[in-house]
């Protein structure tokens, strides 16, 4: 910043309604934030630091989280998530595809740009509603099964099957959004690095594994980075209406437990201290992710 | 191999200001079997895409026998009766109204408080300011799963449980911080010597604002409205705990808690999804430019 500050006091009186004008401005925002966020946030360590049904509240330190962290059931609520976690290569190989295919102007691209965005826009909770229908014992799915003289399968009430269908689900609805993210990144790398790769005689395959990908390597990452996240924080919807976390927990992610533990069991503390758990894996999953990928730029592939 | 065709020559004539703006050799006609399959594949993930939204739409117009007997066959004719025994009987119109009215006036908040944070730290000249963005932006990553519980008893503690409000000021505050890494990139392009013009001219920064960045940055700030009202539009946990009588209850808690348990009413089920879905879809097919720009923002990070 210049620190060659004009001297003319009409400017001076410039900066100085610059700043009131700054301050005023955000005033609102910044209460509303503070006291509907970073307040919160200071609530929510405090509460997990609580036994507590919201009436009543006792201090217990730690011990909420260190019940947790050596719990059976944490940790198998955990594994869910991992496996859920499945559908982020599904969403990255269907994203990338299908962005490199829409900019190489396949026939009709300009109706798949859109066809293949619209699951990302709607709510998850009629996502999950439509998955529920179309998994439904007697529902559509079963119905061809069973037109190709197949077993009809119980989907949602088989552990496994009802995590295929929500990561089936989680894919259909997030990979629209990856692809127009690595749309973006095509549209920005210099045309002419794809022209010399094609006089240079390199093919579709070898130009995209060699070139293209590697190019939008910082797009994927993010792609790769927020639907990592997006699996520990927003899988509550999808839950909350296909299986309720059944059967048994084999579909109960963290986020529908900390939702589950709050306001089904009123174990506020705990919910809490779930929470956070929460929290600090999407911290540490991010920095890791960033890491991994930032030593990878550098290297030739 | 054409290697003579100039890029140019490649380009076909499109709508001018429609993705994406450069031409590429990667566009070149010339490799037919892979562009033939990736057509197909694309045709393939287009039908699973879009099917569903016709499935929903066709048998939201059937009665509960005519579904049971095929949910494949067209209906029988049209029977509207699904749309009104959701809207009239099922609280689907009162929680619309609700939805609509939260929404209304909660996006134009937000959406004016992130651009006033956005102006002040991208363009103003004050003390802290690096310190305010960086808060700002920090705070995207805090999960909702730990805000809930505190906000849940936050507005309890003040008697706004069940009230429109807490909704309302829950969905700004927590839109903001993103709206405001949006929104100062967005104006951040804005060229300073439009601004200097403008207060040689003797404008103030309020003026300023609203005669020069907000008309220069208008795509950013269209763009980030929509992705509140899809957020918001798609929003389930906050509106589930904050409203919890029939009568406040916006639409995604009321789509969620439709399906019966044991035996559901599929078509009037549809008929609710597809009231849920029209809106972002017709955001999809009108406005797939700025939902692009979002996606696109969203990953310059």
């Amino acid at each position: 910043m210049s620190v060659a500050t004009d001297e003319r006091p009409h400017l001076r009186d410039h900066r100085r309604s610059e700043r009131t004008f700054a301050w005023l401005s955000m005033t609102p925002a910044i209460l509303l934030v503070g006291a509907l966020i970073v307040v919160p946030l200071g609530w929510a360590v405090w509460t997990s630091l609580h036994r507590t049904n919201g009436v009543r509240s006792e201090w217990v330190g730690l011990q909420n989280f260190t019940d947790q962290l050596t719990s059976r059931q944490f940790w198998e609520i955990l594994l869910n998530n991992a496996i859920f976690l499945l559908a982020v290569p599904l969403v990255l190989t269907l994203a990338t595809v299908s962005a490199i295919l829409i900019y190489e102007r396949v026939r009709w691209w300009g109706f798949f740009r859109i066809a293949l965005f619209l699951p990302t826009v709607i709510s998850t909770v009629v996502v999950g509603i439509l998955f529920r229908t179309l998994f439904s014992l007697d529902g559509p799915v079963n119905r061809i099964i069973d037109l190709f003289g197949g077993t009809p399968v119980d989907w949602l009430g088989g552990s496994t099957t009802a995590r295929s269908v929500i990561i089936i689900a989680l894919a259909w609805g997030g990979f629209g959004y990856g692809m127009m993210v690595l749309l973006s990144g095509l549209s920005s790398i210099d045309p002419a690095v794809f022209e010399a790769a094609r006089i240079d005689g390199a093919g579709w395959f070898r130009r995209t594994r060699s070139i293209t990908v590697p190019l939008l390597s910082g797009q994927i990452r993010f792609v790769s980075v927020l639907n990592v996240s997006y699996t520990f924080t927003s899988l509550f919807g999808y839950v909350f209406v296909m299986t309720s976390g059944g059967p048994g927990f084999s579909t109960t992610t963290l986020d529908y437990y900390v939702y589950q533990r709050a306001f089904v069991a009123s174990q506020f503390g705990t919910a809490a201290a779930l929470a956070l758990i929460l929290f600090l894996i999407v911290i540490v999953l991010t920095v890791i992710q960033f890491r991994l990928t930032a030593v990878d730029d550098g290297e030739p592939r | 191999m054409t290697l003579t065709v100039p890029t140019e020559a490649a380009a076909r004539p499109r709508p001018a200001r429609r993705w994406p703006r450069r031409t590429s050799s990667l566009q070149h006609p010339g490799e037919g079997l892979p562009r033939f399959f990736g057509w197909l594949l694309l045709t393939a993930l287009a039908v699973t895409t879009v099917y569903p939204f016709v499935f929903l739409t066709i048998n939201s117009l059937k009665t509960d026998a005519e579904y049971t007997d095929s949910p494949y066959a067209l209906p029988g004719g049209m029977n509207w009766s699904n749309f009104s025994t959701f809207l009239f009987d099922r609280g689907g119109l009162q929680s619309l109204g609700n939805s609509l009215l939260v929404i209304v006036f909660a996006v134009p908040t937000c959406v004016l408080l992130a651009t006033l944070v956005g102006y002040a730290v991208a363009k103003l000249r004050f003390r802290g300011k690096r310190l305010v963005y960086s808060s700002f932006v920090a705070l995207v990553l805090v999960p909702g799963q730990v805000l809930i519980i505190p906000l849940f008893l936050l507005f309890s503690e003040v008697g706004l449980v069940g009230s429109k409000w807490s909704v309302f000021l829950a969905y700004v505050a927590s839109n903001l911080p993103f709206g405001v890494f949006l929104l100062a990139a967005a104006i951040r392009t804005v060229p300073t010597d439009l601004m200097e013009a403008a207060r040689i001219d003797g404008a103030g920064p309020l003026r300023t604002l609203v005669s020069v960045v907000m008309p220069v940055a208008r795509a950013g700030i269209m763009t980030f409205g929509l992705l509140a009202f899809q957020a918001m539009w798609n929003e389930l946990t906050l509106a589930l705990l904050l409203t919890p009588s029939p009568d406040d209850r916006l639409l995604t808690p009321t789509l969620a808690l439709l399906p019966g348990r044991y035996s559901t009413d599929e078509p009037l089920l549809m008929a609710g999804l597809v009231v849920g879905s029209i809106p972002m879809a017709l955001a999809v097919v009108f406005f797939a430019r700025y939902l692009e720009k979002g996606a696109i923002a969203g990953s310059s990070r």
